[in-house]
C-alpha cells in the first residue's frame, strides 16, 4: 500500500535553469499539497498534462527524491527513513533510470538479482519465466545496446522484476512503444494486478489510462484536482470518456487560477 | 561488504568485456611508450651523428705567428696551406686543419673591415666562431712582466645554434689549452714545475659508492614522475565514466534504485578503479622499463642497468603506489560525482592532475631535504617518498608518515563521495 500525505516537492533552480525555463522564481513548486492512497490488487494511474508533476511525485515514491514536505509510506515504511526497505518492496520504471548498453540482459539480471540478496537458483527461475514472457530468451546474450527499442523496454522490465516487488511503479509505461509491444506490456501489468499486485502509472494518454486503470488522480500543475474511479470522473464532470473529463477538470482548475 | 564485491566485479567485467577499453587502457600505453622510447633513440642518435659530422668554420682575426705555427704544427694531415684552398669566404682563402677527431674550416683575417660582416655571418649560422686576437699579441707575450695586463684572446660565436656552441667548446679544449700549454712552456722551459701534483694517477679504486644507490638517483628522478602521472591518467578517464557518466546515462539511477547501501555503491566503484589504474600504471612501467635498454642500445652508450631494489625498498615502494592510487581515485571520484556528465566530469578534474603534474615535477628536483612533517602533506609528501624510496633515502617514519597522509585523506574523500551520493542535488539535479 502507497500513502501520500500531503506532500509538496519543491525544486531549487539553479541560475541556468532559471534562464532555461525563463523564470525569476528561484523555486519551482513540481508538486503541491497531493495526498493519495493506493492498495495492492489495483492499477492506479497518475495523469496530468507534460510538466504536472507525474513524475516528480513518483520519483519521491520511489525514494530517489525526498518530499520537501509531507510523507509517503510504503507498505508502512517511510520513503525517507527507511528508504533500502521501501526499494526492497517496489519496483521504478522511467525513463531516466536505464540499464547499462554495455552489458547483456542476462548479466543485467543476475546482476541486480545479486544486489537484492536473491540465492542464485531463485534468481535463475525468475530469469526463465520473466525472459519467456516477454520473449527476449533469444537475446538475451545479446548487449542492450543491441537491442530495438521495445527489445530494449521488455528487458528493462524483466530486469526490474527481478525481485518480485510488491509494488511496481511505471512512469509512461507505453511511451514510444509500437501497439504490439505496448499491448504486451499492459497485458503484464494486468497479469501483474491479478496477481495481487500494486501497480502505479503515469501518463498523459487518457484512452490508455481508461481501459488500463482502476483508480485515478488527475495531476495539473503540481495539485491535485481529482482522485477516484472512472465512473466517479465520468459522474463528477458529466462527460462521456476520460479525455472530455480531463479537459472539464482542466477547464475547471483554470477558472479558479 | 559482499554487495561491494558484487559492484566492483561488474565494473571490472565492464572494462575488460570492451575490446576497445582493453585496448586503450592496457594495451595501447605500452605499445605507445615503446614506440616513443624508440623514435627518441633514433632521434637523438642522428643528431649526433649529425653533430660529429659537421665540420666547423673558425675565423681568426689578426693571428699571430706563434698561432699559425702551433696550427701548421697539430694539423694531422700533410697538406699545404694554400693547397687545401676549396673555397673563399669574402675573397679569403680557407683552410682545412685536422686537429683531433675535428676538420676545421680556418678563415685567417687581418683586414678590420670584414670583422663586421664575419659577425654578421656568426649570427646568421654561416661561420661558427671567432677567434679574435689583440694587435701584437706575440709581443706582449715576449715581454709580459708580472703585473702586466694579460692579453685577451676574443671570441664570438652564437649559443642558439648547436654547430657554434659545440664549435667553441671544441675550439676552447682541442686548440687554444694546447696552445696556451705551449706558450708556458716557452716562458717557463718546462711544464713540470706548474704541476704541483696530480690526481688519482694511478689509483685504479678511486670510485667509492652504493651502486644501488646510483642506480636509484638515476630512475628516482623520474620514475616516481611518470608513476603518479600515469596512476592518475589511467584512473581519470576511468573515474569520469564510472561516477558522471553513469550518472549521464542514467544507470546510476537503476544502481540507487537497489536496496543497497549508496556507501557500497561508491566502495565498489572506488576498488575497482584501483585495480584497473594499478593495472594500467603497471603496463606502463613495465613497458618504460623494457623499453629504456632499447633507447640505451640505439644510442649505443651504456647498456639497460637492471633495477636491483632491497625487498624492503620493493615493499615500501607497493605499498606507497597502492595507497596513492587509493588517493587519486577517491580524488577523481568527488570530482567526477559532482559532475553531471562526462565532460564536464573531465573539466572537473583537470585542476587536479595539474597539481599531481607540478608535484611530480618538483619531485624530480627535490628529494633528501625533505623532513618527516613534510611527508604528510597531501599528494606532496607521497610522491617525494616514492621518489624516496628510489633513492635510498627515505626514512622509516617518512614512509609511515606518508602512507598515512594517502589512507586519512583518500578516506576522507571516499567519505565525502559517499556523502555527496546521498545528495539530490548532486546525484539527480534536483
Ligand atoms: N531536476 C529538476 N530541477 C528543476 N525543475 C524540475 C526538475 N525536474 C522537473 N522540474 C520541473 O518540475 C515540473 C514537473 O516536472 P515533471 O517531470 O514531474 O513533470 P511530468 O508530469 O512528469 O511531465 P511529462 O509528462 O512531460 O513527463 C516541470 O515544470 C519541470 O520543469
Ligand atoms: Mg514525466
Amino acid at each position: 500500500m502507497i500513502e501520500i500525505q500531503n506532500v509538496t516537492k519543491v525544486y531549487k533552480l539553479t541560475r541556468k535553469q532559471m534562464e532555461e525555463q525563463k523564470t525569476k522564481a528561484s523555486m519551482k513548486i513540481a508538486v503541491k499539497d497531493v495526498s493519495l492512497t493506493a492498495r495492492e490488487g489495483e492499477i492506479f494511474g497518475i495523469l496530468g498534462p507534460n510538466g504536472a508533476g507525474k513524475t516528480t511525485l513518483l520519483r519521491c515514491v520511489a525514494t530517489l527524491l525526498n518530499p520537501t514536505q509531507g510523507q509517503i509510506t510504503v507498505n508502512g515504511f517511510d520513503t525517507v527513513k527507511e528508504g533500502e526497505k521501501v526499494r526492497r518492496s517496489l519496483a521504478f520504471l522511467t525513463n531516466e533510470v536505464k540499464l547499462d548498453a554495455h552489458f547483456s540482459p542476462k548479466y543485467l539480471f543476475r546482476f541486480f538479482g545479486r544486489l537484492y540478496g536473491l540465492p542464485e537458483d531463485v534468481i535463475e527461475a525468475r530469469r526463465k519465466e520473466l525472459f519467456e514472457y516477454f520473449d527476449i530468451t533469444k537475446f538475451e546474450d545479446k548487449r542492450m545496446e543491441e537491442l530495438s527499442t521495445g527489445m530494449k523496454q521488455k528487458a528493462s522490465i524483466a530486469v526490474s522484476l527481478v525481485h518480485d516487488p510488491d509494488i511496481i511503479i511505471f512512469d509512461e509505461p507505453t511511451n514510444g512503444l509500437d501497439i504490439i509491444t505496448a499491448r504486451a506490456v499492459t497485458d503484464y501489468l494486468k497479469l501483474l494486478r491479478e496477481r495481487g499486485k500494486l501497480v502505479i502509472i503515469s501518463t498523459h494518454i487518457m484512452p490508455e489510462a481508461q481501459k488500463l486503470c482502476d483508480r485515478m488522480a488527475m495531476i495539473i500543475n503540481g495539485s491535485c484536482v481529482f482522485q477516484g474511479t472512472l465512473q466517479e470522473a465520468l459522474e463528477q464532470t458529466g462527460a462521456d470518456d476520460l479525455e472530455d473529463a480531463f479537459f472539464e477538470l482542466y477547464r475547471r482548475k483554470e477558472e479558479t487560477v | 561488504m559482499k554487495n561491494v564485491g558484487i559492484i566492483m566485479r561488474k565494473e571490472l567485467y565492464r572494462v575488460f568485456s570492451d575490446k576497445k577499453m582493453v585496448f586503450g587502457l592496457f594495451i595501447m600505453p605500452a605499445l605507445v611508450v615503446i614506440g616513443l622510447y624508440l623514435l627518441m633513440g633514433i632521434m637523438m642518435a642522428s643528431i649526433m651523428k649529425d653533430w660529429e659530422e659537421h665540420e666547423p668554420t673558425v675565423l681568426v682575426y689578426q693571428a699571430p705567428e706563434s698561432f699559425q705555427e702551433y696550427m701548421d704544427q697539430v694539423r694531422e694531415d700533410n697538406e699545404v696551406h694554400s693547397a687545401d684552398t676549396v673555397y673563399k669566404w669574402h675573397e679569403l682563402p680557407v683552410g682545412l686543419y685536422t686537429i683531433g677527431d675535428i676538420r676545421y674550416h680556418i678563415i685567417w683575417l687581418e683586414d678590420e673591415q670584414e670583422i663586421e660582416a664575419a659577425k654578421e655571418d656568426i649570427y646568421n649560422g654561416e661561420l661558427d666562431l671567432i677567434l679574435a686576437f689583440p694587435k701584437g699579441f706575440d709581443q706582449q707575450i715576449q715581454n709580459y712582466q708580472v703585473g702586466d695586463i694579460i692579453p685577451d684572446i676574443e671570441t664570438y660565436y652564437n649559443p642558439s645554434e648547436d654547430y657554434s656552441d659545440n664549435a667553441r667548446e671544441d675550439v676552447l679544449a682541442f686548440i687554444l689549452e694546447g696552445y696556451r700549454n705551449q706558450l708556458l712552456e716557452k716562458r717557463l722551459g718546462s711544464l713540470e714545475q706548474l704541476e704541483i701534483y696530480t690526481i688519482d694517477r694511478d689509483n685504479e679504486e678511486s670510485v667509492i659508492q652504493n651502486d644501488n644507490k646510483a642506480q636509484g638517483k638515476l630512475f628516482g628522478s623520474i620514475i616516481p614522475y611518470m608513476i603518479t602521472i600515469l596512476l592518475f591518467a589511467g584512473a581519470m578517464s576511468l573515474g569520469a565514466d564510472s561516477f558522471a557518466g553513469e550518472k549521464e546515462r542514467g544507470t546510476m539511477a537503476a544502481l540507487l534504485m537497489t536496496p543497497i547501501k549508496r556507501s557500497t555503491i561508491v566502495y565498489g566503484k572506488l576498488f575497482a578503479l584501483m585495480i584497473l589504474s594499478g593495472l594500467s600504471a603497471l603496463i606502463y612501467g613495465g613497458a618504460m622499463i623494457f623499453a629504456m635498454p632499447l633507447l640505451y642500445r640505439t644510442l649505443g652508450a651504456m647498456t639497460g642497468q637492471e633495477l636491483n631494489f632491497p625487498p624492503s625498498q620493493m615493499c615500501m615502494m607497493l605499498i606507497l603506489i597502492v595507497t596513492l592510487v587509493f588517493l587519486y581515485v577517491a580524488l577523481i571520484a568527488v570530482c567526477s560525482t559532482l559532475a553531471k556528465n562526462m565532460k564536464e566530469g573531465s573539466t572537473f578534474i583537470s585542476p587536479v592532475y595539474m597539481i599531481v603534474m607540478v608535484i611530480g615535477v618538483i619531485s624530480m628536483f627535490r628529494g633528501e631535504e625533505v623532513t618527516n612533517l613534510q611527508y604528510l602533506i597531501p599528494l606532496y609528501g607521497p610522491t617525494m617518498a616514492l621518489k624516496n624510496v628510489f633513492t635510498l633515502d627515505i626514512t622509516l617514519p617518512g614512509f609511515l608518515l606518508a602512507t598515512l597522509s594517502n589512507l586519512v585523506i583518500g578516506a576522507l574523500f571516499a567519505w565525502l563521495t559517499a556523502k555527496m551520493f546521498h545528495s539530490e542535488k548532486i546525484m539527480f539535479n534536483a
